[in-house]
């Protein structure tokens, strides 16, 4: 046993990294850097008050938003980036709804102007059912905007091949999906999200799509993922800004978990009390 | 004399000899002070800087995009 007046008992706890953020734990994506890992999608809020309420709960600090079309007759919906602009978060402008790699290039140029950030998240999708990518337009979309200078980060299947190959490309960010857009079903392959992290350790990987509640951000973040991206799970929650809150701690958690190293699994029980010395023996 | 062009999607009518600019504040864009539009003809981005610039022809295909919510 230690000699107890060996012990160090720090400070200040951060000094260990038992701080649920722990010191200088910053990481980037392009040319942005972030303290936050968990990244909110502002789509599906009850109201604007709601939306608000929730990312500052989670402490978000990258957001998404869709490109559409102004409505001319009515442009009273216009007001989400002043809203936005209220807190401290970049805004990351999608190509949600872009079945071909023509469209995606088009929004994520007119995103551009709009926004005025070189960042994009790459969307194309293959069918309405599914909302799954199209790994094909995916590519030949990623790699037109990488050319032209957009930082991408592309949302897709997670198949570890097309995983490296958008990072082999030079993807700002690869943010394979845990399961379909909105469905919440959770981490359905973590396996393959495993397989993914264990072969891509020169890009930020982010699990994109179907978190459904708190514990399926955490275990993303156990993998070793540097970020989770939600939309859903919080917005359709019953209160979104508790779920939002819940989602903060849930990422913080599986951040921590993954950098003190989880025990390896065994078959067998092993004693956590000392056989020695036991009553009658 | 008028031109028929789409905006949007919708048919829509301009004087012809109108710029880009022109259209838009016919839909109460300030072209000057607007933050957070962009603007693509033809499937063409055409810059803020250009908006004054950019005749519009007949047939042309206007797109008028923001942000909103999204995931």
């Amino acid at each position: 046993m230690e000699q107890v007046k060996e012990v160090q008992i720090p400070v200040e706890p951060d000094s260990r990294g038992t701080d649920a953020k722990p010191f200088g734990d910053i990481w980037s994506i392009g040319s942005i850097e972030l303290r936050s890992r968990l990244l909110l999608g502002t789509s599906g809020y009850p109201n604007p008050a709601v939306m608000l309420e929730s990312l500052a709960a989670s402490e978000t600090q990258l957001v998404t938003v869709a490109i559409r079309r102004v409505d001319i007759r009515d442009r009273s919906d216009e007001s989400l980036l002043e809203l936005l602009s209220r807190l401290p978060v970049h805004v990351l402008p999608n190509t949600a709804g872009c079945y071909t790699a023509k469209e995606a290039v088009l929004v994520a140029e007119l995103a551009r102007e709009v926004l005025e950030t070189d960042l994009v998240k790459l969307e194309v999708i293959g069918d309405d059912e599914t909302l799954l990518p199209d790994v094909e337009q995916l590519l030949q979309a990623a790699k037109t905007l990488i050319d032209s200078g957009f930082e991408v980060l592309a949302y897709t299947n997670d198949d570890p091949i097309t995983c490296r190959k958008l990072a082999d490309l030079g993807c700002a960010a690869v943010m394979p999906l845990a399961s379909p857009i909105g469905s919440g079903m959770g981490l359905v392959n973590p396996y393959n999200l495993q397989l993914i992290r264990d072969i891509i350790s020169d890009t930020p990987l982010v699990v994109d799509a179907g978190i459904g509640t708190a514990s399926d951000a955490t275990l993303a973040m156990e993998l070793g993922y540097d970020g989770v991206l939600i939309n859903t799970a919080v917005t359709k929650a019953k209160h979104p800004a508790q779920m939002a809150a819940a989602m903060r701690n849930a990422v913080q958690a599986g951040r921590l978990a993954h950098l003190a190293g989880r025990i390896p699994r065994r078959f067998y029980a092993a004693a956590s009390s000392p056989m020695e010395g036991r009553v009658g023996q | 004399m008028t031109i028929d062009i789409v905006v949007n999607g919708d048919e829509s009518r301009v004087e012809n000899g109108s710029t880009l600019a022109d259209l838009l504040e016919s839909v109460n864009i300030d072209v000057e002070n607007t933050r957070g539009i962009a603007v693509a003809v033809n499937d063409e981005i055409i810059r803020r800087t250009d908006w004054n610039k950019r005749e519009l022809n007949a047939g042309d295909s206007v797109e008028l995009v923001t942000a909103r919510q999204g995931g």
